[in-house]
């Protein structure tokens, strides 16, 4: 069975014969809220909408409907119903996710880092049913008491008759019997999988290049195409001329389609060189005068009025007119682009009323609603394959893809794959949002904060844009948070981390600006402040500083700073150690991490990506940018928005706190902090602040 | 269009292109070779590196005219199922995390063994630095590097 079959339609019971072995069926719940995350009618309940279905053979097919980006939770998914269902981890099978989401009872979509962490209760209740009627089936047949048999290894044992049988010999007469609804979970103790490290089962393939991305489809008759969309946002086409596109060999048609002209063709390079063939009149658009400066002018020219309140605790006006001090600052972080290092694509074919998409995307729900508005069926008519995608980071939530793709082959008739080029990638983000943040503080004559306002200028949705700067992790009285937000027809989207990148930035920049008012350490202080705030970001810090040797000897120009934070259930506290060269070049000489993301159920994966997390945000500090001009985006490819390269990486040094607490989130949580301890270490080395991202080397040269 | 009869993996594979097709998209869309990948389209991130002549050559830029009677190794035919010392060193420091990039980081990789047994990490970066990785694996690339040249494999 496919999982394409399964769904609530087909499986009104949770659990039952199929004629197929055990299946037990369990309901994962939905992060509300999630970005990206499509809204389903609540009618789904508490239906199923995963399973574990163990076949005659004795293989453990898990069908769930998560996406594989790169993260790695498909293992570590994995692992915990192996784990709790002393199954063989080499008989555990991991099925695509569904194809028909219209059919399913959460929006399938993958982002917030809540695979694991929404799994864990769930999954190991469902593995643990499994595993208890699987022994009951067993006790049945040898009639004795089921306390009598262990389940271990793939096998019910009877431990004094000797006798056992394997699960796959169970698997039918065990759907017969009644499931527990809760039966006894393993203790933390006893876990053989979960917090050992495990080789991840996508990997294997994506070394030999056997694995198949979303632009690897191939199929028979397919063709290829590039759309060409107008530079600005929101701007349209006033006319074009397309004969020498069409005399470009291999181009077999040009068309408009809403929002591009596209151009198929017989494989992706003909397809571009036609495109490049183009001549288009294109109308600028609504926002031609839109620019980063603009924004950046509009950002401070609003400083210093009031915004909607996000959150206000006590009275920051009094507490400022208390205050001994008053310390100022202001922080600006510009748009970025996800840069996944596969280009978007999709594949679609239109045949009739029925639509087929394979895209690599995080969120096949709003892909399948999207193939089916632009084609005008019922959701129903759409078959969504979910392709591997080559890095997602938010960006593949957005069914823009899926859009072209829809639109290209509604006009072909053959399947077609729409092909976006690097520049398109960058022209056409959903990107991180620009934020201009304003800082005020009042501090005792201790230089303890008595007040704290916290106003950021951007762009709604005001989650995207402020999230995390409501509840910094310190105890702060009489704090406000407010914001400006103001739309300006720039897309923007979740970028890995949602919010708290921005946020965090300033808020853990100011607080090192608070401590030196203050002439405190900012260890010091930002420890105090978090005693009772946050004790568990606490000890985060305080195991930073011990692992990194804080307050050690540096050489001239070289310093260390600090940042924590702490977002989607998880906690960590990073020091950087930064050399700052004569010119104003900042190498980043070392990075120590804590992270304290509860259980971790696959240690080395996590590790992998903590340590990807830093690379992505020390871009960010370092290097990357998109600035906006006429409306359109700069940057177009990696010769004008560099990545750090294995030339720049620092020592990275990744630790964790061992935890029995339920697990945390963990693409995300690591990407906030280093960009705030960079710029701290920064000031330590040379007493420059920096206070716009990405560091700007001309302040920091030596005149 | 013109037919060019390449050598690639150790056969001989013909295709019928323009000629100044650059041999991405020869392999990719003609040979359905699609193990190597198209990112920037311009030279500046190694997702496209093939092995011409045991050379590490960026195939986005590199036309099917231009290859003549080179012999091309793609991730394909880096090794028969996986085996390559390199590839068994990837999985052994769990190097990839999407993975679309490794097919290039890999034949890059292994150019630099072959000119170069026992690479030091200043030669290990120098020689890598083309080759970039949004989702950070470096510090495991390097790992995987030295894992081979130490005959840890």
């Amino acid at each position: 069975m496919k999982a394409k079959d399964l769904s609530r339609r087909d499986f009104v019971k949770t659990t039952g014969a199929v004629g197929a072995g055990l299946l037990i069926g369990f309901h994962i719940p939905w992060l509300q809220g999630c970005a990206g995350a499509a809204q389903l009618p609540a009618e789904g309940g508490m239906q199923p909408n995963a399973w574990i279905r163990i076949d005659p053979a004795g293989f453990v097919h898990v069908v769930y409907d998560d996406h594989e980006m790169g993260q790695g939770s498909s293992t570590g998914f994995l692992m915990m119903v192996c784990d709790e269902l002393e199954a063989d981890w080499s008989k555990i099978v991991w099925e695509p996710v569904p194809t028909d989401p219209s059919n399913w009872v959460r929006g399938i979509s993958t982002g917030g880092s809540t695979t694991i962490r929404l799994g864990w209760a769930p999954l190991r209740n469902a593995a643990a049913q499994a595993r208890e009627v699987l022994r009951e089936a067993a006790a049945l047949r040898w009639e004795v008491d089921g306390s009598e048999c262990v389940a271990k290894e793939h096998q019910i044992t009877h431990a004094s008759s000797g006798r056992s049988l394997g699960y796959g010999e169970l698997a039918e007469e065990a759907a017969t019997l009644h499931v527990p609804d809760d039966p006894p979970k393993k203790s933390h103790e006893d876990y053989w999988l979960i917090g050992h490290s495990t080789d991840r089962l996508d990997l294997p393939d994506k070394v030999t290049g056997k694995t198949e991305f979303g632009m690897d489809l191939r199929l028979p008759g397919m063709l290829f195409a590039s759309v060409s969309r107008p530079p600005a946002y929101q701007g349209g086409i006033r006319s074009f001329d397309d004969s020498a596109a069409r005399a470009v060999h291999g181009v077999v048609d040009v068309f408009e389609v809403e929002g591009g002209i596209a151009v198929v063709a017989r494989d992706t390079w003909s397809a571009f060189k036609g495109r490049e063939a183009l001549e288009v009149d294109w109308d600028p658009g609504p926002f031609a005068d839109q620019s980063s400066e603009t924004l950046k002018a509009r950002g401070r020219a609003l400083a210093g009025q009031p915004g909607d309140v996000q959150r206000e605790e006590g009275d920051f006006a009094g507490g400022i007119a208390q205050a001994a001090q008053v310390v100022d600052a202001s922080y600006d972080t510009h748009f970025l682009d996800h840069v996944p290092m596969e280009t978007l694509n999709a594949t679609a074919w239109v045949r009739g009323d029925r639509v087929e998409v394979w895209c690599p995307t995080q969120a096949a729900t709003s892909g399948q609603r999207m193939a089916a508005r632009i084609a005008g069926v019922p959701e129903e008519n759409v078959v969504f394959n979910s392709m591997l995608a080559g890095g997602g980071f938010g960006r593949r939530l957005n069914s823009d893809d899926t859009e072209f793709a829809v639109k290209v082959a509604m006009k072909v008739d053959a399947p077609v794959q729409v092909v976006w080029t690097r520049e398109d990638t960058f022209a056409h983000g959903f990107y991180r949002p620009y934020t201009h943040q304003t800082m005020r503080a009042g501090l005792d004559a201790e230089g303890w904060p008595v007040a704290w306002l916290h106003r950021i200028y951007g762009q709604p949705p005001r989650g995207t844009t402020t999230g995390g700067a409501a509840n910094p992790p310190y105890t702060l009285p009489n704090f406000l948070c407010d914001n400006h937000l103001e739309d300006w027809g720039i897309p923007i989207g979740p970028w890995r981390s949602v919010g708290n990148t921005q946020t965090c930035f300033a808020v853990e920049s100011f607080m090192d600006e608070c401590a030196h008012a203050a002439g405190v350490d900012p260890l010091v202080y930002k420890r105090r402040l978090m005693e009772d705030a946050d004790p568990r970001l606490l000890n985060c810090v305080s195991m930073v500083a011990e692992r990194a040797e804080w307050g050690r000897e540096m050489g001239e120009r070289q310093g260390q700073g600090i940042a924590a934070w702490t977002c989607f259930g998880s906690w960590g506290a990073m020091v950087a150690e930064v050399t700052v060269a004569p010119e104003g070049t900042v190498k980043v000489d070392r990075v120590v991490a804590v992270m304290d993301h509860g259980i971790i159920v696959n240690p080395e994966a996590v590790r992998s990506q903590v340590e990807g997390a830093i690379v992505l945000a020390l871009t960010a500090t370092l290097k990357a940018e998109v600035h906006i001009e006429k409306g359109a985006a700069v940057e177009s490819n990696f010769h004008n928005h560099p990545l750090l390269t294995i030339r720049e990486m620092p020592s990275v040094e990744v630790h964790f706190v061992e935890s029995t607490e339920v697990p945390g989130g963990v693409g995300e949580p690591p990407i906030p902090p280093p960009p705030p301890a960079v710029c701290n270490a920064i000031f330590a080395a040379t007493g420059v602040r920096i206070r716009e991202l990405p560091v700007d080397k001309e302040l920091l040269k030596i005149s | 269009m013109a037919v060019f009869n390449l050598r690639v993996n150790g056969e001989r594979m013909s295709v019928d292109v323009a000629p100044e097709m650059p041999l991405l998209w020869a392999l990719r869309d003609h040979l359905g070779l699609t193990g190597t990948k198209y990112s920037c389209g311009i030279a500046f991130c190694g997702s496209c590196t093939v092995l011409l002549d045991g050379e590490p050559i960026r195939s986005c830029a590199t036309s099917v005219e231009s290859v003549g009677e080179g012999e091309i190794t793609t991730i394909e035919g880096m090794s028969k199922d996986g085996g390559h010392p390199l590839q068994r060193a990837w999985l052994a420091e769990q190097t990839v995390q999407c993975g679309y990039c490794h097919p290039g980081q890999l034949l890059q990789a292994a150019a630099l063994l072959e000119k170069n047994p026992h690479p030091s990490d200043d030669e290990i970066d120098e020689y890598m630095a083309g080759n970039l990785c949004r989702c950070g694996t470096y510090l495991r690339i390097r790992k995987a590097i030295r894992r081979v040249e130490e005959g840890r494999i």
